[in-house]
């Protein structure tokens, strides 16, 4: 057994750095926002780390897991970047040739973004009761629709859309995917903005037309196009993007800049000890079971179910963390950064993690959708009845 | 590079633990009129399984091996008392390879005998107001004390092997006296801290492995279990918290793992490892338990349902060895007394040396 990442990860971990140091300001001790998400992206391209085939190695893998560390942490966005990587590896299987030559090239290079278009208002956790229409004319297919959640459509070349296009049949068998170009005429992005700062999107459609060489997979075969899909989604693999070891290694940093800037007696607290403890532990815990979700899936053995595991703890902990750590703060805790009052750039930036962590609990699977797969598929307990 | 799947060596030897522990017919000891003593057929199998020094001889079992050992211990709640055994022959070991006077006699008489060696953790330095236990210090022939400052150890008095005292757990708990003839063990707090974060790691996975087999029994019951026409496993309420509970399961069986596999791989985090496996395993594998036993209902509080003996000796073995609020202080102090350039203070990775530049 080996739990070591290994010298090239380890040495990609320090490369990954420096680049987003480039592009990121180090100050107050702690990384300040991103100044050039798009440039960050090409430049990740440009070195070859953006390259699909590589999918299925270990090693690109864990690549992957500590460069979305490390851009979590460094607050480099590397927006859209998850969802792209997930559609790009499910076009590669089953994707027209066509389709590959027109997306994958601009993939790898980082110059071409995907949004995901699952979410609807009446469509969430049960993404099957999907109702965006999909009418065939001729050569093209005629969207009418409601999309919500649209995380990243404002800089995404395409919209990866589920749509439903024989709505007499069951639940999950009329629908389709198609890959939309996000600025055909019809197609309307409209934000949505978190109390975390966080930008997602609903996306309407309104008769936008599409050609019939964007559908992705057979006509209401769209099911299971979304499940191969939802292996990288859900799966063990780490596409580049978000990190959840990230997210609590940065909360981590934030409370250290904070408190060392208190003092030593804040510094020998206990509980202000107990807390950071509580978060190490969870960041390790975090870690370690994306490390096994990786490793079964790099074993070509299902890892759905480690990663779910995964996912809900990393989800929860980066939740808990920002609240035990907010709560460290005291009163400072409550000031909103820019409204007037003392500022402390540690302070408000806990604070907004503290706002912007829960929807990770609903975002991409709610943890409930976890704990639903955990309990069926891994532990074989019964389904409760659904409609 | 990550590689989580034991060796084959690893594996036999847990195949061997598997047949012996199904076999066993004690949890190594027996009650006997008003005492207990060992149950000396299973010892001997369990020893038979465990050659533990030296390792770097490649004689014996890696650290890794014995917490894998661990973890199958504490699933079936056979041979604990092997537990304290392990981490107490390699300090013995440890001391008599530094020098120590006493501990070759002690190994000597240990491996002759098939003797039994008991830890008391939390030694309190042998305060008469707050004696230390030993979880098997009734049945022990030799006992180490340790607390942070070190470790003494000394001979069971024969008047009082046998003699326990009733716990939470079904383990041979003996509160220890104070009394003459403790040596002090050769290697002062470093070598007390190195028998305390091994004792704490393969007290973690013998957690891990209680959590794990409580969450079993008690997914295995919510499939057969039927209220309100259905299976109770159907139930969100149910199913969730199984979901929660192998969550925890998980996580402290890989967090032991990598402290253990830390003990010669990295042994600059070990300490740390140690301490955040421990204040892991207690509290989650608490919360792990208890709620296996919750799924039960009022059998799993019947002494004929295991499930409440995982509930009882997780908690038991928890309290023996430390209290995980102070593991957890232990983290943060180290998180808060690494370097300010290292903000990234518990990657395994270099320090972060591109910050502020």
């Amino acid at each position: 057994m080996d739990f070591s990442l290994g010298p090239e990860v380890e040495a990609f971990r320090g490369e990954a750095r420096r680049l987003f140091a480039q592009h990121c300001e180090f100050r107050d001790g702690i990384y300040q926002d991103c100044r050039d998400d798009e440039g960050v992206l090409r430049e990740m391209g440009r070195r070859g780390w953006l390259d699909l085939e590589r999918e299925g190695s270990m090693t690109w893998d864990m690549k992957m897991f500590v460069l979305s560390e490390e851009a979590e942490r460094m607050n480099v966005p590397l927006k859209g970047l998850a969802a792209t990587f997930i559609v790009g590896f499910t076009l590669s299987r089953v994707g027209t040739e066509e389709q590959k030559q027109r997306i994958l090239p601009g993939i790898a290079a980082g110059t071409t973004r995907v949004a995901l278009g699952y979410s609807e208002p009446g469509a969430g956790s049960d993404i099957a009761g999907t109702k965006v229409r999909a009418r065939r004319d001729g050569d093209e297919w005629v969207i009418n629709g409601q999309k919500q959640w649209t995380s990243s459509a404002e800089v995404a070349d395409y919209i990866w859309l589920l749509t439903r296009t024989d709505p007499e049949a069951k639940k999950h068998a009329g629908l389709t995917i198609f890959l939309a170009p996000i600025d055909t005429p019809g197609i309307t992005i409209v934000p949505i903005h978190t109390i975390g700062g966080q930008r997602t999107n609903q996306v309407f459609f309104d008769g936008a037309r599409i050609a019939d060489s964007w559908r992705v997979g057979e006509v209401n075969g769209g099911w299971k196009v979304l499940s191969t899909a939802l292996v990288y989604e859900h799966g063990g693999g780490n596409v580049p993007g978000r990190s959840l070891s990230g997210a609590i290694a940065r909360i981590l940093d934030l409370g250290l800049a904070h408190v060392r800037e208190a003092g030593e007696a804040a510094c020998a607290n206990p509980d202000v000890q107990e807390a950071f403890g509580e978060t190490a532990i969870e960041l390790e815990l975090t870690r370690l079971l994306n490390y096994r979700a990786t490793w079964i899936g790099a074993q070509a053995e299902k890892a759905d179910i480690p990663g779910a595991v995964f996912k809900l703890l990393g989800r929860q902990g980066a939740v808990f963390a920002s609240e035990r750590l907010l709560e460290l703060m005291g009163p400072w805790g409550l000031i909103r950064e820019g409204a007037g009052g003392p500022e402390n750039p540690a302070v408000s930036a806990i604070q907004r993690q503290f706002l912007a962590t829960p929807v990770g609990t609903v975002a991409g699977g709610s943890v409930e959708i976890q704990r639903t797969k955990i309990a069926e598929r891994g532990l074989g307990l019964p389904r409760p009845p659904r409609g | 590079m990550i590689d989580l799947s034991p060796g084959e060596l690893e594996l036999s030897v847990l195949d061997g633990f598997a047949r012996v522990l199904r076999d066993a017919e004690t949890q190594g000891w027996r009650r006997e009129g008003g005492g207990c003593r060992l149950d000396d057929g299973l010892w001997r199998r369990l020893l038979d399984l465990t050659p533990v020094m030296p390792e770097v001889e490649g004689q014996g079992l890696s650290f890794l091996t014995l917490a894998l050992i661990a973890d199958r211990l504490g699933a079936e709640l056979k041979g604990l008392l092997l537990i304290d055994h392990l981490a107490g022959v390699r300090a013995l070991t440890g001391a008599a390879e530094s020098g120590d006077a006493s501990a070759p006699a002690a190994l000597r008489q240990i491996e002759a005998q098939g003797g039994v060696v008991g830890l008391a953790p939390r030694a309190g330095a042998l305060d008469p107001r707050t004696p230390p236990l030993s979880l098997s210090g009734a049945i022990a022939d030799w006992i180490i004390v340790f607390d942070a400052a070190g470790a003494r150890f000394a001979a069971q008095s024969p008047s009082r092997r046998g003699e326990v005292v009733g716990n939470l757990a079904d383990l041979p708990v003996q509160v220890l006296e104070p009394a003459e003839g403790w040596a002090e063990l050769q290697g002062g707090p470093a070598a007390a801290r190195m028998l305390a974060a091994e004792h704490r790691t393969l007290v973690a996975a013998a957690i891990g492995g209680m959590a794990r087999r409580a969450m079993e029994l008690a997914t295995a019951y919510a499939k057969e279990r039927f209220q309100f026409g259905q299976a109770i496993g159907s139930f969100q309420a149910i199913a969730h918290g199984l979901a929660d509970a192998k969550l925890h399961a998980d996580g402290i069986e890989l967090l032991s793992q990598e402290a253990a596999w830390a003990r010669n791989a990295a042994p600059e985090r070990f300490e740390l490892l140690s301490q955040m496996a421990f204040a892991h395993a207690a509290h989650a594998g608490a919360a792990a338990v208890k709620f296996a036993m919750h799924v039960f209902g009022g059998y799993g509080a019947m002494p004929d349902f295991p499930v409440q003996a995982y509930f009882r000796t997780v908690r038991a073995v928890s309290l023996a060895v430390g209290d995980c609020r102070e593991a957890r202080r232990a983290v943060g102090r180290v998180v808060i007394q690494a370097p300010p350039e290292t903000p990234f203070a518990l990657s395994a990775s270099p320090a972060l040396e591109v910050a502020g530049g």
